[in-house]
């Protein structure tokens, strides 16, 4: 792996040419001091890199754009200005002046003006700003550590604030970017520091003339390239085994008893889709915000498995009833709360309950969003009822963090939500919810009765039928085409309520203008009727089977109270709601959907997958707690370990009981000396072999079975073992035959001397020479550096093999001959007995 | 006689010399043991040691807090981004280790080194690993000056070896220039690396150490030396011409030289002397030569003494060139040094050798040199004596004359006061 095409060309840009016209030959630095010229331009690509990865890692922490994009221009700058062009380089003092500048106003301003989050932040963006100005000094390795060290301080800000999975990526990114960083800068201070001793030293020697030593480094640019690989090899290497590691220890280590996952304090999400209250007109164009809001999983109570919808969901935030000139609010905004602690209710026994497992981001307001009704089925820390607004709020000290509750809810009946949702509280009598503006003066809404009547007349529909009217209304505003949904902000006459004017002047809004008018309309004909406001989603990721509801999905539908007679008796249920009910609520959603395009297949499966990984993320890495971790990752091992414990037993047993018999019998032939000497007897003969093996390679027995165990040698240590190894061969063969080597003996007067023994001793003419060949061969090797191949080892080898068969017919052929007297006395003896023995008979 | 010179000076010489008779096949075996020796010390004294750099330092905080933080806070990811910081420190102290053991290095220092020369020093380095190149990889070398005592010089040396593929040797080299005579110790070497990130730093200290010897400077004779050196000899009686004439016969023996047939070898002068002598038939031209260097005398200078030592230094050159003769060299110092054989190389570098360490002395040394010149030179021999006292050398010089059994003809004699406007005439200084 060479340099990237990025580094080549700029290599090249800014070194080839001018390189090759000041240094003719390949060796540069012998004449003048070299500079690594492919290692510096490497470590300045990956300073500004990291520099700015760690921004960015900051900036996404912080939710801000501007933070990245800023020290991305300023890299981008430095890098083109100060280390390409030099053009601009900012000495030392102006340095100082400009970073110490920024530090103390930051500081100052910091330490006053800001508390809590915003404080930390506010000091991680002075490493920001001073890392900047950091950028536009020459890169010498004292800078180049100090921009590594200001990154790594701001990734570890990021750390503590920052948790999606994009940051994780980013993340990885930039722990591969940093070591990079930190070996590149390693190699060019010890090759720029000894070129700094060397003309210190030289100095030094001009002065006083003892000593003056010095030595020059010979760098030339594929030396530099083998460097960078070589950087990069083990930057790969380090990555790879710390990232395993890291994560199996991570998911192994126990984790402590409490909650898990506390974090720090950080900026909350500023809700721009939702509010407690509701000033129509108010909002210019509304963007659609996919910041995501809260994760909702639907679980069978009873099973724990996912619970399968269809269409949308409804999570109710706060509730409006009161309106004037335009704004939505509650009657008892002022007044004194009246929180409880949501306890364990007691409708629990009730079949058909359905889990809600909600993850919040934090955000910037209190309420909570839910299915309603809703059945506490275990205590939530930090969750309290609004019992005047009947809204879920949040604790002050989980604001700022995560948060996680589960509730149940009865509101699903055979996958979908309820349209109707009783309630045990009588609102036919609650006179907000019949509040009418007024239909002349300021502020009066006067179509809005007009249009009920119209719509009453024209459609024939009564009053005493709230549940018809209500829907015929809903599907008036959002199917009639006179209405029309859009994000964009309205021109609105100031004079006129926005209400009013939405229904009489422009007929362009969001769902906002839909639902008053709704409300208003329906109250005009006496239907009490109420502002919900929350999150609508259909956003299901099948993946990571959970809900996904993002800033975008805010939206603002109508419930009418209707009492339980005036309930059509196909929408009425059984059970423990239903029969206590006084009345039901009817959800009504006026707004026609938006005319925005799909996405693309593939953007939407892309951003499935993202969401997925996004809630692997956070659910197994970012908030993994004790609870979690013995669920997750010690409940799977143990169950899998007993599992193979058990397979594993059964096979023993299996084994033990097919084997036993075949056991028993072994057993008992070893224990038989017949068995037991043959059993010696094969062990002699391995051993034997083996020795016979290590003679045949010219190598020690033990040497032999230490190489089957110890790693293999080196190219040099393996031409070491060679020459050692057919020379010694020869030497033991011929000592073996009496012809050893003498002290005062060289090699080749030893090999002469077998020359001349080998033909006394019957060996035939063809093997005389071998010792000399041999020496030959181990001279070259030995002494004139020659490099012993492969193949004249074997031809080495070979010969030995044809000396050393030769020499085993000698000994059989002169212990025949040696033999043969006294074979023919013996005979002849034989033969005389026989005739001795036939005579006498 | 000549076996007994031979004898003494190799018994007087022998210990301080050693080092210099590595090329004989005595020698070789020694040199081999001292080898192993010091091979097998090195492997037990290697010294190494293991710390942090500025920067790891730095970077080992930053991790505790990221893990301290993580910990207390159960910030998941803050102990994995300190798990990841951890695994760069470890590797690099496994990897710096593995890379400072894997590197062999041999040092080649050049002969024959002169003070102001250029010394240029030869670190050959291996790298033993069978798969790990190394890079960035420093090798200090440490040069102190052992002789003469009193003049200190402690420099260090780097160089870097940028990359080294696995298996693979390479050369690198230092240069320079000493300034003084003496006897310098290279080494040890100590071999400094941070590879790959710089973090950790492992330093390891290799026991190769190395001497060098810096002959004196030499300056320049103006002809008025030869010119002066000739008056009084011619002078002399030619008898010893006659006696010395002995054609190709066998003339003496001397210590073995690389180049010298094994015919040469003289067998029981070896066995006597514990060393490899051979015999020697060159017949020498004229008369024995000596020069004694007198620095037993207080109150001299360090510059007296070196302008001294390099004027004896120039004049022992310029008598080996000549050739042909048998040369006495004699140092009456702060320690007793005498060289006597024909004029050769191998003469001329144990005399440089032995000025390259002079000290004044401290004590008066020259009668007992002189009386040791007188029974080493052959009668009418020619004596040049360096010294900074002028003619009141001759009164010691008498004086040891008459001693028993030195009753012949005296030498010719010719004292120089060192230094003095004769020597400013006859030795032009570098």
């Amino acid at each position: 792996m060479g340099l990237t095409l990025a580094e080549k060309v700029l290599v090249n840009l800014r070194f080839g040419r001018t390189s090759s016209a000041r240094s003719p030959g390949p060796m540069r630095g012998v004449a003048e001091p070299a500079r690594p010229a492919v290692i510096q331009r490497a470590l300045q690509i990956h300073v500004v890199l990291s520099a700015t990865l760690a921004s960015t890692l900051l900036g996404m922490a912080e939710r801000s754009l501007e933070l990245p994009l800023f020290v991305l221009l300023a890299g981008v700058s430095a890098f083109v200005l100060t280390d390409l062009l030099r053009w601009i380089r900012l000495n030392s003092t102006v340095t100082n002046l400009l970073a110490g500048g920024v530090l103390l106003v930051l500081l100052v301003r910091n330490i006053i003006e800001l508390r809590g989050p915003a404080q930390m932040m506010g000091i991680a963006n002075i490493l920001v700003y001073m890392q900047i100005v950091c950028l536009f000094q020459e890169k010498d390795d004292r800078t180049c550590w100090l921009l590594a060290l200001l990154g790594l301080l701001q990734v570890v800000v990021a750390a503590a604030l920052g948790h999606n999975v994009v940051f994780a990526v980013l993340l990885i990114v930039y722990l591969a970017l940093a070591p990079l960083t930190l070996g590149f800068l390693c190699v060019f201070r010890e090759v720029t520091g000894s070129e700094l001793q060397g003309r210190l030293r030289a100095l030094r020697s001009a002065v006083s003339p003892e000593g003056g030593f010095r030595s020059f480094l010979r760098l030339t640019e594929p030396l530099e390239k083998q460097v960078v690989r070589l950087v990069r090899r083990h930057v790969r290497l380090v990555l790879l085994t710390t990232l395993i590691v890291t994560v199996a220890l991570f998911f192994l280590m126990p984790r402590p008893r409490g909650h898990g996952f506390l974090g720090f304090s950080r900026m909350p999400v500023r809700s721009v889709g939702f509010t407690d209250r509701v000033r129509l007109g108010e909002l210019g164009r509304i963007i659609e915000n996919p910041q995501e809001v809260l994760r909702l999983r639907l679980e069978e109570r009873s099973s724990g498995e996912r619970y399968k919808t269809q269409g949308p969901l409804y999570l109710r935030g706060a509730i409006l009833t009161q309106y004037s000139r335009g704004q939505w609010s509650h009657p008892g905004i002022w007044a004194p709360a009246s929180l409880w602690p949501l306890s364990p209710g007691g409708s629990l026994a009730q079949e058909g309950l359905v889990r809600q497992d909600i993850l919040i981001e934090p955000l910037d307001r209190p309420e909570l969003f839910c299915i309603w009704p809703i059945v506490a089925e275990q205590a939530n820390p930090g969750v309290l009822l609004d019992l005047r607004k009947m809204t879920l709020l949040r604790s002050g000290e989980y604001l700022q963090s995560r948060f996680r509750y589960r509730l149940l809810t009865p509101a699903f009946h055979e996958g979908q939500q309820w349209i109707v949702t009783p309630t045990f509280t009588a609102g036919e009598f609650d006179t907000q919810l019949r509040q009418l503006p007024p239909r002349e003066g300021p502020g009066a809404v006067p179509t809005a009765f007009a249009l009920a009547e119209e719509w009453l007349r024209e459609l024939r529909l009564s009053p005493d039928d709230p549940y018809t009217l209500a829907r015929a209304f809903e599907r008036q505003l959002r199917d009639s085409g006179r209405f029309t949904y859009s994000l964009q902000a309205q021109p609105r006459d100031p004079n006129l309520d926005p209400v009013e004017d939405f229904l009489s002047r422009n007929r362009r809004g969001h769902c906002e203008y839909f639902a008053s008018a709704l409300v208003l309309m329906l109250r005009s004909v006496g239907v009490p009727a109420r502002l919900v406001i929350g999150y609508k989603t259909e956003e299901f990721n099948p993946i990571g089977g959970f809900y996904q509801v993002r800033q975008l999905h805010a939206h603002t539908w109508v419930e009418v109270y209707l009492r339980m007679d005036q309930v059509p008796a196909e929408l009425r249920l059984h059970g423990p709601f239903w029969d206590r009910a006084v009345g039901a609520w009817l959800r009504l959603d006026p707004t026609p959907p938006a005319e925005s395009s799909l996405p693309s297949r593939i953007y939407w499966a892309m951003w499935q997958w993202l969401d997925w990984v996004d809630f692997i993320w956070r659910h197994y890495v970012v908030e993994l707690d004790r609870t979690r971790q013995q669920e997750a990752i010690y409940g799977p091992i143990s169950v899998l370990a007993a599992r193979l414990w058990g397979r594993l037993s059964n096979v023993y047993e299996s084994i033990v009981a097919a084997g036993g018999e075949i056991v028993a019998r072994v057993r008992g032939w070893f224990t038989s000396p017949i068995g037991l000497a043959l059993a010696v007897l094969v062990a002699a003969a391995m051993l034997l072999l083996v020795v016979r093996l290590c003679t045949l390679r010219g190598i020690a027995p033990w040497v032999w079975t230490a190489t089957l165990f110890v790693k293999k040698r080196s190219p040099d240590q393996l031409s070491q073992y060679h020459v050692t190894a057919f020379y010694r061969r020869l030497e033991r063969l011929l000592t073996h035959w009496g012809i050893a080597r003498r002290p005062s003996q060289t090699p080749a007067e030893w090999a002469e001397l077998a020359a001349r023994k080998l033909p006394q001793q019957g060996f035939s003419p063809d093997v005389v020479e071998v010792p000399k060949e041999v020496v030959e061969a181990y001279y070259a090797v030995r002494y004139g550096r020659q490099t012993l191949s492969d193949e004249v080892d074997r031809k080495l080898h070979a010969r030995m093999d044809l000396l050393e068969q030769s020499q085993r017919r000698t000994w059989w052929s002169v212990g025949r001959e040696g033999l043969a007297p006294v074979w023919a006395v013996l005979t002849s003896m034989a033969k005389n007995g026989k005739r001795k023995g036939s005579d006498s008979r | 006689m000549n076996s007994s010179v031979l004898k003494n000076w190799v018994k007087d010489s022998a210990p301080r010399w050693e080092v210099s008779s590595n090329a004989s096949p005595n020698g070789g075996i020694l040199s081999a043991l001292m080898n192993r020796l010091a091979q097998v010390r090195s492997r037990f004294l290697t010294h190494a040691s293991t710390r942090l750099t500025r920067a790891g330092v730095y970077y080992v905080v930053i991790l505790l807090v990221v893990a301290t933080v993580g910990v207390t806070r159960q910030i998941n990811v803050m102990l994995i981004l300190a798990g990841m910081l951890l695994g760069p420190i470890v590797y690099n102290w496994r990897l710096a280790s593995s890379i400072c053991r894997s590197v062999k290095i041999r040092r080649l220092l050049p002969g024959g080194v002169c003070a102001g020369d250029l010394v240029v020093v030869r670190l050959e380095i291996t790298n033993l690993a069978a798969r790990q190149a190394i890079c960035a990889v420093r090798i200090v070398d440490r040069i102190i000056r052992v002789r003469p005592s009193g003049k200190e010089l402690r420099e260090q040396v780097a160089v870097v070896v940028p990359y080294l593929a696995a298996g693979e040797s390479t050369a690198l080299t230092y240069e320079g220039r000493f300034e003084n005579r003496g006897r310098y110790r290279l080494g040890p070497l100590t071999v400094v690396t941070q590879f790959p990130f710089g973090l950790v730093e492992k330093r390891i200290t290799i026991p190769l150490e190395d001497e060098l010897v810096v002959c004196p400077r030499l300056g320049k004779l103006t002809p008025q030396w030869r010119a002066k050196r000739r008056d009084p000899f011619e002078a002399t009686p030619q008898r010893s011409q006659r006696e010395t004439r002995q054609g190709e016969e066998f003339f003496g023996v001397r210590e073995w030289q690389r180049g010298d047939s094994l015919r040469w070898i003289h067998w029981r002068g070896s066995a006597k002397h514990g060393t490899w002598v051979v015999r020697q038939f060159e017949c020498p031209k004229n008369q024995d030569l000596a020069i004694i260097l007198d620095l037993s005398t207080n109150g001299i200078g360090d510059q007296d003494v070196e302008y001294t030592i390099r004027f004896a230094a120039t004049a022992l050159e310029e008598l080996v060139r000549d050739g042909g003769n048998m040369v006495f060299f004699g140092l009456a110092g702060k320690e007793q040094f005498w060289i006597h054989g024909p004029a050769s190389s191998s003469l001329l570098r144990l005399g440089l050798e032995g000025l390259a360490e002079a000290e004044p002395a401290v004590a008066e040394s020259l009668p007992d040199l002189w009386t040791k010149c007188l029974a080493a030179i052959r009668p009418a021999g020619e004596v040049v004596v360096l010294s900074p006292r002028g003619e009141r050398v001759w009164e010691l010089l008498r004086s040891s004359n008459g001693k028993p059994g030195l009753n012949r003809v005296p030498p010719s004699i010719k004292v120089i006061q060192v230094p003095g406007p004769e020597a400013r005439e006859l030795f032009v200084d570098a």
